[in-house]
């Protein structure tokens, strides 16, 4: 009986690494989010914004499917904000060139991160991380 | 044939069609945007010849280019020749983004070199993804990026 009852070792539950790696590239194009609306002309770099929130968005997704619930992150406006807030101090501009590093730097991040990963989250990245060479490619 | 040796055929296709096309659009093109597209073809060729020699070594035979991509056609004047140079591209990052996904697969054991595969098929996906924006931004196609390249 004593058989019976004895106790099994306590499961420790952990994750793939992946909703780590997720995460980082979550953050990642929250701040590239956050460089676009601090640059000259924001209004024309709207296209590029959008392909940031929808990675955001796909990655979000692949962090829940990874850990079984969302993450609780609050997402970015879906818009640019159109006014500033007048108390608030003036955020540097962010130049294209400035912008252009950013993006590859991205890529080159989003690439490291794909090859980490297995699955769809690697092939996730891998296209995240080849947009954003475009992105690179677009702003010289 | 494996998923992974499917996928590795459709990449080489897609380099054997960008070779072809862009010698199909090549002509109908004129100032910077003529060595440009032969720059392409060059690349396009260096990729196929690298795939091929890959597949080889790994005892897989490399199937042969089509005599003719009767899809491709007509390139009639610089504008359908921009055009296409984009629809070369973007049906490479799909070829590339397939064979991506098969080498990254959570069971790899079939994909010969599974590391220099997922290295190859990112650098190729990003060139193609690259290079397709180049050619979209020179035509005025707005958005000149795809949020995700290969889908």
């Amino acid at each position: 009986m004593a058989a019976l009852v004895r106790r099994r070792p306590a499961r420790t539950v952990t994750y793939p690494a992946s909703p780590t790696v997720l995460l980082a590239a979550v953050d990642a194009e929250t701040r590239l989010i956050a460089a676009i609306d601090s640059a000259h002309d924001p209004a024309a770099l709207a296209h590029l914004r959008a392909d940031h929130l929808a990675h955001r968005e796909a990655l979000l997704g692949a962090v829940a499917l990874a850990t079984g619930s969302p993450p609780s992150t609050s997402p970015p406006s879906t818009s640019p904000p159109s006014t500033a807030n007048p108390s608030a101090p003036p955020s540097p501009r962010v130049s294209l060139t400035q912008l252009r590093a950013l993006e590859q730097a991205a890529a080159s991040a989003a690439a490291s991160a794909a090859a980490s990963l297995t699955g769809a989250p690697a092939t996730l990245l891998a296209s995240i991380a080849a947009c954003e060479a475009s992105h690179a490619e677009l702003l010289r | 044939m494996t998923a992974f040796a499917d996928a590795w055929q459709a990449a080489l296709g897609a380099q054997q069609q960008a070779v072809f096309g862009y010698g199909l659009l090549g002509p109908h093109l004129s100032g910077t945007d003529q060595p440009r597209a032969l720059a392409a073809q060059v690349a396009h060729e260096t990729s196929r010849d690298a795939i091929s020699m890959a597949m080889t070594q790994a005892g897989v035979a490399p199937a042969n280019a089509a005599a003719d991509y009767p899809g491709l056609y007509p390139v009639a004047d610089a504008a359908s020749a921009l055009k296409l140079a984009a629809r070369l591209e973007d049906d490479c990052a799909s070829a590339w983004r397939v064979l991506y996904a098969a080498a990254a697969s959570d069971s790899p054991s079939d994909v010969p070199g599974a590391t220099a595969r997922r290295r190859e098929a990112q650098a190729g996906l990003t060139a193609a993804a690259v290079t397709a924006a180049r050619w979209r931004k020179i035509d005025k196609v707005v958005p000149a990026s795809r949020a995700f390249p290969g889908l």
